[in-house]
């Protein structure tokens, strides 16, 4: 009787003994860590030209004058110039991206000078963002709102004594990169 | 009878007991602890390519993916620690994750990290006031990638050899 308890308990002990060692083995060797990755894919910015810049029709007078057409369309004049046929409007590209993030404006490639064969006229780019009636100014840099955005585009012509009558035509080109 | 039941109940004890100290200051002598996540930042998806984030940090990109300014862009970061109690003179195997197994996910969308590079590849020894663990990774990204924020977790493994 008393030689059977005896071997219980030591039976019970070597089990526990067991335990013990699987638990070191196991819990021991490696330390297990881990960490967030996380990246944010912007939508692309695009812009588009919705409409052209046009300083419609004037003639050219005996002394020197300026054909202003303003961010919003509005035509004006100085000097010798008069103002004739309509159809002056100011250019308008539009900005579409992601959110309220902010882009770079480069006007690289646009024309200085409106030309008609072998003559011309120097353009001075007038731009702005909200298209209100701006005559001088320039933008190198925007910010979208929910994710869009119009750049507006006016100019000044200066028209030189009897300038040569012709249909002259430049380049207003406009690059948009996010900041 | 008495004294013989109880003198081999009393020593085979002291020998569990024994055991289980030692296991517990083994356990302890490496600790592993995240202190930052991996950022690839923010960019544009375009024709698509991979963005690789260095174990130091620098960011670059392959294919047509643009990358946009982004402040928050790093490498993942670890604390390799060592209680006082053991660790001296034993080199640290760090196993990353395999390829294949950590995806960035934003809704229905995802993105493959792979390639995951630690800084330094391995842990000659710990010392005195633990080491700091540097890892990087490269993101695929599809063509025209969906817009959003992505996110997703991994993790890291370290071993005494």
């Amino acid at each position: 009787m008393i030689k059977h308890v005896r071997f219980t308990k030591t039976h019970l002990t070597l089990a526990a003994l067991a335990l013990a060692m699987s638990a070191a083995a196991g819990s021991a060797i490696a330390a297990v860590a881990t960490a967030t990755s996380t990246s944010t894919v912007i939508t692309p910015i695009n812009i588009t030209k919705v409409a052209d810049l046009a300083f419609g029709s004037f003639a050219a007078g005996s002394s020197i004058g300026t054909v202003t057409v303003s961010t919003n369309g509005t035509r004006s004049k100085t000097g010798g110039v008069t103002l004739m046929g309509g159809g002056a409007t100011a250019a308008q590209f539009n900005v579409t991206g992601s959110g309220t993030l902010t882009y770079s404006i480069s006007w690289a490639g646009s024309s200085t000078t409106l030309t008609s064969g072998s003559d011309s006229m120097t353009f001075t780019r007038i731009a702005d963002l909200t298209g209100a009636g701006a005559t001088s100014g320039d933008v190198s840099s925007g910010t979208l709102t929910a994710g869009a955005q119009s750049i507006y585009v006016g100019g000044v012509l200066d028209v030189g004594i009897n300038q040569a009558a012709g249909s002259y035509t430049g380049t207003v080109s406009a690059t948009v990169e996010y900041n | 009878m008495q004294v013989r039941r109880t003198l081999p109940r009393l020593s085979a004890s002291a020998v569990v007991l024994a055991l289980c100290a030692a296991s517990q200051a083994h356990a302890q002598q490496i600790v592993l602890s995240n202190t930052r996540g991996l950022d690839f930042g923010r960019f544009v998806a375009n024709s698509g390519g991979t963005i690789v984030i260095s174990p130091t940090g620098v960011r670059s990109r392959t294919g047509g993916v643009v990358l946009l300014n982004s402040p928050t862009v790093g490498q993942a970061s670890f604390n390799v620690g060592k209680s006082s109690s053991g660790g001296n003179n034993k080199a640290v195997a760090i196993s990353l994750p395999t390829n294949g197994s950590t995806r960035l996910t934003s809704g229905a969308n995802s993105m493959a990290v792979s390639t995951f590079v630690s800084n330094p590849a391995s842990i000659q020894t710990v010392p005195n006031g633990g080491t700091t663990l540097g890892v990087g990774a490269t993101l695929t990204v599809a063509p025209n990638q969906a817009p959003g924020t992505y996110s997703g977790t991994f993790s890291l493994t370290v071993n005494f050899q």
